[in-house]
């Protein structure tokens, strides 16, 4: 039996399975088609799903929805997105764990709305003030929307912290065949919680990367949820030692799991030419690879990097070429300093890059 | 439970002397005593500016949000409260002017909504926390220090927009008032949203700039309408979601498909439908896909249109493979089938690179393809598209008729009209 299927389908399911109980959404191409069967899905499992009047207001209940317990999700496009990222900011200084999917178009502003496009990498990395990692995975394939839909709502409650699953147009409104039961189906994790030892303080660790034990607004210990700077109580203060370790925390609490959620997929053939890629732009990168003889690695985790996986595989080629849809070479720009002067970045906008756009690419190189 | 085992001793509150903000917490501490709720079970939603410095001094749950978002959170968390859990969670969202007017949109919304949560606005008339400039509840004449000849404007009327958005129970006074403690009792109380607009002045500028006895509150007041109460029962939000959403439990509604036989395809097939939009092309490829995932083979549909659904081109692109498919676009089509004007300017770029192309008669000649009739059927949805595959299943033998017929039984529409059609397009096919 299969399924004919688009990634925006497949995105829900995973999100479902994930164990979301709770959907904020405004309509917009090419994230509606996720919207449109949370509303109609969630429903049926018992969650709730809701139409908000713009992208704040869907953030921000789905903060709501989170603080009271439940995993909770909203996807948009880039300027939905860039509504979002005050609130965005805000979960991950108030750690509360939120998945947001975006749903890549042709930027910059309103841009075109029905053409695919990679340009929005570092607008979904590096948006929130104060400069912290915000966890961001990628699907490789339209089957794989699913399995990274589950990644993220895992890492967002395993880290207490918001995360981005990067997505684009034809990855989501594309439809294919599929056989449901040969897809990937990570194991669902749930956030921590206050188990009552010791004293509950909202933001308690003890080591600096420790996730801090999570007790929902309306739980049996007081809570003091803030995104003002603040200590592990949550008591709002300004440049006391303890509030500077609640800030190195935010960030180490992320750094140092990158084990547990670093996923890429790496194909090692004799070459000197490896070639790089993540999202839409990797099935192109595969048949490009397996026709070619060539070596390919495809980040799902986009960021933050383990840095040291890839040093090892950089090594062991002459040139690196970082195949993206956009206009400055994003990923290619993220990746620069682990790679020296060999790499290179194959970029273009406007339409799909094909297996015979980069072979065009590797002649000229 | 003793009042200070849920609000800070007075002397520790971070306020102007006379500031209104701390009779308000008082009256909403004593509220909480009186109506003997448990600490777990209340939660205080705040944002920023004085007001917002509240969430210190309660003994409940707090949660400190972004300048005017507090009523979008406590809606989304009010939203899984009433639904999910049993709608214990009393919550509260204490703003002043400016999570007023940023928030404004997140009020209307937990109003027409209905949204079980009690929202306390602390209209000062200006910004304190930032220096005492004008904000959109100042009144008309109010001098600030961005307004030194007087405020122009009117200053928003909360209270009739959001009784206008539906509140079920809305409210105005002074933090003067006795009753204030007992409204706000009230205001929790009631099921549903409800919003009370206390009227305070800013001791830190307000009285700086303005000539005011604390007796002027009560003018102000009487200019914005007078003191006001009103409750009315209406359907919350959790009784609303669970009547009309929650219902059957089911499956995710994916299309699904049975094989029906294992057909071999001697290779790959790219197909290309390049119409107009409103025309059915989306609909007719899906069933080209379709039928030949019936056919036990992978199939992909990549499609190609402007924003709006009913006007512009409409293409699609459509894989059949023996294998898996990895990159879905077409950049050397088998087939092309072009079946109006719009759909012929969009793929114009494929018409070199394409085998064989079938164009509508009414199209512009290229050389080496075959015309077809196609927009004779215009009065089916899809009806061009179903009449070019007709041809290309008649002429060329893509895959087998009987799957195409049996993807339009059982996922097609107008089934005998599609029928007749792609009949006579296999007819027209043959003869060609």
């Amino acid at each position: 039996m299969k399924i004919f299927a688009t990634g925006g389908e497949l995105i829900a399911k995973g999100a479902l399975d994930a164990g979301v109980r709770f959907y904020a959404g405004y309509p917009i191409t090419p994230a509606s088609v996720i919207y449109e069967p949370m509303m109609r899905e969630l429903p049926k499992r018992g969650g709730v799903a809701v139409g908000a009047s713009d992208e704040i207001s869907a953030i921000s209940y789905c903060i709501g929805a989170s603080l009271r317990g439940v995993k909770a999700m909203t996807a948009t496009s880039a300027p939905g997105f860039s509504l979002m990222i005050e609130s965005i900011a805000y979960a991950l200084m108030a750690e509360i764990p939120v998945s947001i999917v975006l749903a890549q178009r042709l930027g910059p502003s309103t841009g075109a709305a029905t053409t695919s496009a990679q340009g929005d990498l570092l607008l979904a990395i590096f948006s929130n003030s104060g400069g912290y990692p915000i966890p961001l995975f990628s699907p490789s394939s339209i089957e794989e929307s699913y399995e990274f839909m589950i990644h993220t709502v895992n890492v967002s409650e395993m880290l207490r912290t918001p995360c981005v699953l990067l997505t684009e147009k034809e990855l989501t409104m594309t439809r294919k065949s599929i056989d449901f039961k040969d897809l990937k189906r990570p194991e669902v994790i749930n956030r921590k919680l206050f188990e009552g030892e010791g004293e509950f303080k909202t933001y308690n660790f003890e080591e600096i990367s420790d996730v801090p034990p999570f007790v929902p607004v309306g739980g049996d210990y007081l809570t003091r949820y803030t995104g003002s700077a603040h200590d592990k109580r949550g008591l709002l203060k300004k440049d006391d030692p303890e509030v500077i370790e609640v800030m190195y925390h935010l960030k180490e609490k992320i750094l140092k799991n990158i084990d547990k959620f670093f996923f890429y997929e790496y194909s090692e053939k004799k070459s000197d030419v490896l070639l790089v890629s993540y999202g839409i732009t990797s099935e192109s990168v595969r048949e490009t690879a397996d026709s070619e003889g060539i070596s390919y690695l495809i980040l799902k985790t986009v960021y933050p990097f383990n840095e040291d996986i890839l040093k090892e595989i950089f090594e062991k080629y002459k040139k690196i070429v970082v195949v993206e849809e956009n206009i400055m070479g994003l990923l290619y720009l993220l990746l620069r300093y682990l790679a020296d002067s060999k790499i290179f970045s194959f970029k273009k906008i406007g339409s799909l890059i094909s297996p015979q756009d980069i072979k065009k690419f590797l002649e000229e190189l | 439970m003793e009042l200070s085992e849920i609000i800070d001793k007075v002397q520790n509150f971070p306020y102007c002397p006379g500031c209104g903000h701390t009779g308000v917490n008082m009256a909403l501490a004593r509220a909480i005593k009186e109506l003997n709720l448990k600490r777990e079970d209340v939660l205080i939603v705040s944002d920023i500016g004085c007001v917002g410095l509240l969430d210190k001094l309660f003994n409940v749950h707090t949660v400190h949000t972004l300048h005017g978002r507090s009523t979008a959170v406590a809606s989304g968390v009010k939203m899984v409260d009433e639904v999910l859990f049993e709608n214990n969670l009393k919550t509260v969202v204490v703003i002043g002017d400016g999570g007023a007017t940023i928030g404004l949109l997140h009020l209307v919304e937990a109003a027409r909504m209905n949204i079980d949560v009690a929202v306390l606005i602390h209209n000062n008339f200006l910004y304190g926390m930032t220096g005492g400039q004008h904000s959109g509840l100042t009144p008309e004449g109010f001098i600030t220090s961005t307004t030194r000849k007087g405020n122009p404007f009117e200053g928003l009327r909360i209270i009739e927009i959001l009784k206008n958005s539906g509140a079920g129970f809305y409210a105005r006074t002074t933090s003067q008032d006795p009753e204030l403690k007992e409204i706000i009792k009230e205001a929790i109380n009631y099921k549903g949203f409800s919003v009370v607009e206390i009227l305070e002045i800013c001791t830190g500028y307000a009285t700086r700039y303005n000539k005011l006895k604390g007796s002027d509150l009560k003018i102000i007041l009487e200019k914005k309408g007078g003191k006001i109460k009103k409750a009315e029962s209406k359907k919350s939000f959790g009784d609303n979601y669970i009547e009309r959403f929650l219902g059957e439990r089911g499956e995710f509604e994916f299309t699904v498909i049975e094989k029906k036989e294992e057909y071999e395809l001697k290779k790959e097939l790219r197909i290309v439908i390049a119409g107009s939009a409103g025309e059915g092309v989306q609909l007719a490829s899906s069933l080209l896909a379709l039928s030949g995932i019936l056919g036990g083979l992978y199939a992909t549909q990549k499609n190609d249109n402007p924003v709006t659904v009913g006007s512009g081109f409409s293409v699609s692109e459509i894989i059949l493979s023996q294998k898996k498919i990895k990159f879905a676009g077409i950049e050397e089509p088998d087939y092309l089938l072009i079946t109006s004007k719009e759909g012929f300017n969009r793929v114009n770029r494929l018409i070199k690179k394409s085998k064989v192309i079938l164009v509508d008669e009414s199209l512009p000649d290229i050389e080496g393809s075959i015309k077809i009739p196609s927009r004779k059927y215009l009065q089916v949805r899809g009806g061009p598209s179903y009449f070019a595959l007709g041809v290309l299943f008649g002429k060329f033998d893509i895959l087998e008729i009987g799957l195409f017929e049996e993807a339009v039984l059982k996922y097609g529409r107008s089934k005998e009209e599609v029928f007749e059609i792609f009949r006579k397009g296999v007819e027209f096919g043959k003869k060609s």
